[in-house]
């Protein structure tokens, strides 16, 4: 289980999102990306989920390239990227439905997912239609439909941003059973939580990479010998600021 | 096929609104039609000539939302980063609302003919054909209409789907009557044999001082609509399958 960025860039219009950034991550265990906000994290995560198409270099996803095989990449990788929402006048259940359906599960392993996922995210009822969903209750719902399959690359955008404490508690709890078994590339502002739950670390500002390593050795390098978020704190205000 | 069963799904209000709206419409036509003691056959041709008007407005409301449903909606973040194929996504979409699509037109023609058997006694001649054309030009606006839909939006596509089906008349009328041009690239022209198969003899081709001096041939006719549906869905996967979710 391994992604990859070669060269990787993405241009809207004159605006250089993504410039040249190339890394390679390895599972399983989880990798923070973190960035101030209009770094680039979302728009690597929705090249790696071909929801856009680098305008150069190549995304890799347990070595096939994205844009050539996108279908067969896909299979490996859950994504959750952004805000997204159930459909409006969809029922919780017939939107997991459809998912569980394109992840190719039978109707059994579908129903016994969604229900597994129900009671792990406290969806509650089932038959409500998205429209009428609070925000974080469509944030829950979209996390359950990216852990309708078992994939070995979960790429998670911010995940607990929007959430109340109890929300975040459950999320976390989730991201750290899945970086057991998979690699997971979440990105984040949150340094207490990156902290908490990564292994390692990537540094993005204005679609450039700038250092990734592991949380240990970019503390005890950058973070003036404190331990934890604090250490982490004071190595992206050095990094992202150029210091 | 799941995305086929969703798009039943997602769509079954829409339909179900659709199918009523044309019952009423069939209704209100067959009740004035009796009550002013249409001959019969002016009312298989006033029929006849609604039809493709009908068709067009169905078709423009059960598919103009083919671009938005996941480029726009937040759940095309979830949906279109499934391990599915673009193309298999649109076809899923498209064939699901194709088949609703012809359940309002099957309305439509099944209360012709009781509404026609009841009051005079006769079915419309030529019906079969005419359905079947129906159904085939159907296809093709539906088609057309989600391609204008996916490449300018939903609002362009409602807007050019009941524009082109409420004006056709218009339009064949200044590119016939007062351009003398055959407008073979017009889908509606297509369209008007869905009334002509019901007449016999088949009308004829170019009648030089008719109010439409054109008709088109049956053949005609079947080649445009096929030529628009290939068309309207090569571009509209193509499009469908390069479309970023910005
Ligand atoms: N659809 C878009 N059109 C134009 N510019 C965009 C678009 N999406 C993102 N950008 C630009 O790309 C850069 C990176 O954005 P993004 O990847 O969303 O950052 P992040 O997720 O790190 O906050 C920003 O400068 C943003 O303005
Ligand atoms: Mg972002």
């Amino acid at each position: 289980m391994d992604i990859e960025a070669i060269n990787l860039t993405k241009r809207f219009g004159n605006r250089v999102a993504l410039d040249n950034v190339s890394f390679r991550f390895s599972g399983p265990g989880a990798i923070g990306y973190l960035g101030p906000n209009g770094a680039g994290k979302t728009t690597t995560l929705k090249i790696f989920s071909h929801l856009l198409r680098p305008t150069y270099g190549k995304a890799l996803i347990n070595g096939i390239d994205v844009a050539d095989g996108y279908a067969k990449a896909l299979e490996s990788v859950s994504a959750l990227v952004e805000t997204p929402e159930p459909y409006p006048k969809l029922s919780i259940k017939d939107f997991l439905t459809l998912i569980g359906g394109m992840r190719g599960l039978s109707r059994e392993e579908t129903t016994s997912r969604i229900a597994e996922l129900k009671e792990k995210l406290s969806l509650e009822d089932l038959a409500v239609q998205g429209a009428k969903l609070s925000k974080g209750h469509k944030q829950r719902v979209a996390l359950a439909a990216t852990l309708m399959s078992d994939t070995d690359i979960m790429l998670l955008d911010e995940p607990t941003a929007g959430l109340d404490p109890a929300e975040t508690y459950d999320v976390k709890k989730i991201i750290k059973e899945l970086k057991r078994t998979r690699l997971v590339l979440m990105s984040s502002h949150l340094l207490d939580e990156v902290t908490e739950l990564c292994d390692s670390v990537a540094f993005i500002n204005k679609g450039r990479l700038l250092l990734t390593d592991t949380v240990k050795n970019v503390t005890n390098k950058f973070g003036k010998g404190k331990a934890g978020s604090a250490g982490l704190e004071d190595a992206y205000l050095k990094i992202i600021k150029g210091g | 096929m799941a995305l086929f069963k969703n798009q039943l799904k997602l769509m079954r209000a829409a339909a179900i609104s659709v199918s009523v709206l044309v019952a009423l419409v069939t209704g209100m036509m067959i009740y004035s039609a009796s009550s002013n003691l249409i001959p019969a056959s002016s009312f298989f041709s006033s029929y006849a000539l609604i039809l493709p008007i009908l068709v067009g407005v169905i078709a423009t409301l059960m598919c103009g939302d083919m671009g938005t449903r996941d480029f726009y909606y937040p759940a095309g973040l979830i949906v279109l980063a499934q391990p599915v194929k673009r193309w298999v996504a649109f076809m899923a979409r498209f064939s699901a609302s194709a088949i609703l699509a012809i359940v309002p037109l099957t309305i439509l023609f099944v209360s012709a003919a009781v509404g026609s058997n009841y009051f005079y006694g006769a079915t419309m001649p030529g019906m079969l054909a005419s359905f079947a054309v129906a159904v085939l030009y159907m296809l093709s606006f539906i088609a057309f209409i989600a391609f204008i839909s996916i490449v300018a939006g939903e609002g362009a596509a409602l807007t050019t789907g009941i524009l082109i089906s409420v004006m056709a008349v218009l339009f064949l009328l200044v590119l016939e009557h007062f351009y003398g041009i055959e407008p073979w690239f017009f889908l509606p022209y297509a369209g008007m044999s869905i009334g002509a198969v019901t007449s016999t003899p088949y009308p004829t081709h170019f009648v030089p001082n008719g109010i439409f001096p054109y008709t088109p041939y049956l053949s005609e006719a079947i080649e445009i609509m096929v030529g628009y549906t290939a068309l309207s869905l090569a571009s509209a996967i193509w499009f469908y399958s390069r479309r970023e979710v910005l």
